[in-house]
This record gives C-alpha cells, sequence and structure tokens, in this order.
C-alpha cells in the first residue's frame, strides 16, 4: 500500500529495492538449499550440518 | 541498497546462528547423542531395517571429544542463519517494513513457514526414526514452506477476499495432500524421548526465528537509515 505511493514518488528507489531483495532472496535460498539438502560427495555436507538438520527439521534420512 | 541488505543480513544471521548453536547444544544435541546410543544398539536387533543408506559410525569415529561435531554444527547454524535472514531481508526490501517489532512479525512469520507447517506432517525426527525415501520427504518439505509462505503472505497483505481465499487454500493443501510417510513406521529411540524432542526443537526454532527476526529487523533499519544519510 505504502509501496503505489512511494513508486509515484521514487521510482528508481522501488526498482533498486527490488533488485536488492531478489538477489537476497536468491542467495538465500541457495545458502539454505546448502545447508538443509545438499549431500555433497560421500555425504559430506549432511555428516557436517547433520545436528543442524535434526534439530530444524529438514529431511536428514 | 543491496549492500546494506547484506550486511545487515550476514550479521543479523552470524549472531542468531551463535546463540542457536547454544540453545543446540544444551537442549536439543543431548536428546539425538541419546538417540544415537538407541540406533546402534537398534541396528543390531534389526539389521534388515535400512536406515537411508549411511551410518553415524564415522562421526564418533574420528570424533572423540565431539569438538569437530560441534564446529560443524556452529558452522552450519551460522549458515542457516545468514541464508534465513536473507530471505527475511528480502522480505523486509519488498515490504519496506522493518524495525525490531515488525521483524519480531517476520521471525513468527519464518517459524511458520518453514518449521511448524512442514512439522505438521514431517513431524520433528530423532535418529533412527523411519521416513519414506528422502527426495519425497524433501519435495514435500520445499513445497509446504513454499505454499505456506505464498498463503501467509495472501492473508495479510491482499485487500482482496478472493485472494484471501487462496491464501487459505495454500496453507491447507499440503496437508489435505498429506506427507509422504514410511511404508514401515518405526523408530529405536523410546517415544518419551522422540516427545521431548519434539518439544525441545519446537522451542529451539522458536527462539531462532524470533530472535532472526527482530535482529533482521532492528539492524536493517539500522542499515537502512545509514545509507539513505
Amino acid at each position: 500500500m505504502n509501496t503505489s505511493t512511494n513508486t509515484v514518488a521514487k521510482p528508481q528507489r522501488i526498482s533498486s529495492r527490488i533488485t536488492a531483495g531478489l538477489t537476497a532472496l536468491t542467495l538465500g535460498l541457495v545458502i539454505v538449499f546448502g545447508v538443509g539438502f545438499a549431500q555433497g560427495q560421500n555425504d559430506v555436507i549432511h555428516d557436517a550440518a547433520h545436528d543442524t538438520r535434526h534439530t530444524m527439521i529438514f529431511p536428514c534420512h | 541498497m543491496l549492500r546494506s541488505l547484506l550486511i545487515g543480513a550476514l550479521l543479523a544471521g552470524s549472531i542468531t546462528g551463535v546463540l542457536f548453536t547454544v540453545i543446540q547444544q544444551f537442549q536439543v544435541v543431548p536428546l539425538i547423542l541419546e538417540a544415537e546410543t538407541y540406533e546402534s544398539t537398534g541396528e543390531m536387533v534389526a539389521p534388515g531395517h535400512d536406515h537411508g543408506g549411511h551410518s553415524h559410525d564415522h562421526e564418533a569415529a574420528t570424533d572423540n571429544d565431539g569438538s569437530q561435531r560441534l564446529l560443524f554444527s556452529l558452522l552450519a547454524n551460522v549458515l542457516a542463519g545468514i541464508g534465513f535472514s536473507l530471505i527475511v531481508a528480502a522480505a523486509i526490501s519488498f515490504s519496506g517494513q522493518t524495525g525490531w517489532r515488525k521483524g519480531l512479525l517476520w521471525g513468527a512469520a519464518g517459524f511458520v513457514v518453514f518449521f511448524l507447517a512442514p512439522s505438521l506432517g514431517l513431524a520433528p525426527k530423532l535418529p533412527g526414526t523411519s521416513g519414506a525415501s528422502l527426495l519425497h520427504q524433501q519435495l514435500w518439505w520445499i513445497a509446504t514452506a513454499a505454499a505456506t509462505a505464498g498463503g501467509i503472505a495472501m492473508l495479510v497483505f491482499s485487500p482482496s477476499l478472493l485472494w484471501k481465499g487462496v491464501g487459505v487454500l495454500l496453507l491447507v493443501i499440503p496437508h489435505w495432500v498429506g506427507a509422504p510417510m514410511p511404508a514401515e513406521a518405526y523408530s529405536v529411540a523410546p517415544e518419551a524421548l522422540a516427545e521431548r524432542f519434539v518439544i525441545a526443537s519446537g522451542l529451539a526454532n522458536a527462539s531462532f526465528w524470533l530472535i532472526l527476526g527482530a535482529l533482521s529487523g532492528y539492524l536493517l533499519r539500522k542499515s537502512g537509515n545509514a545509507a539513505s544519510e
């Protein structure tokens, strides 16, 4: 709702906000995927993140 | 803009990851370790059970005092903190709602999206608990988190009743479809231990998300002000 008034007033600021948000979101999803889902060679990522996965209920086994 | 967002998320995520590690070591890890003792004896009793094609022996074999395991957990927790904080930072950036109070609400939403909703289908599991195929569990987990995030966003931010209705549907559908279940449900750990684990992990995750949300909201307001000056 604020967005629509801001869009008129400061279009550049809004688009840079969206770009920054999308970049942060993509980066965040990649990191969370690595911690929560990636297995790695010989399960190396799984083993390192094992207790974190169980605690945060990422499916582990 | 991007720089301040990244720095704020990095700080909030790292601090939360360290605090979460402390909570986890006292509240949750003792239960995991206890379950693993049942797991190693349970495997001798029931060798036919498939534990996902790997064992936990290597962790014990290479790490006698547990310091390596703690270090890896700290690393994983800090990374999880940074990853989730970046997602919260994105939400804050899209909505423009900063400050620690709003941050607490974002944290509560994160708790529901990434813990509560998936846990309704895939309850917190100790090592040695059976599950459906790992891939199916992971897909259901991801779909449920995505649908719950979309559902909450529509319920909170959409002015239209129709979209709010779609939001409710998104919240309900994953649980109506149901999480993938194993053909044969069993757990080598006693039920009382499993129940304690559900409560301990719930409290640990609630702490994680409230700290992460409040810190992200607070730090992003601060860094946002600094960037605009």
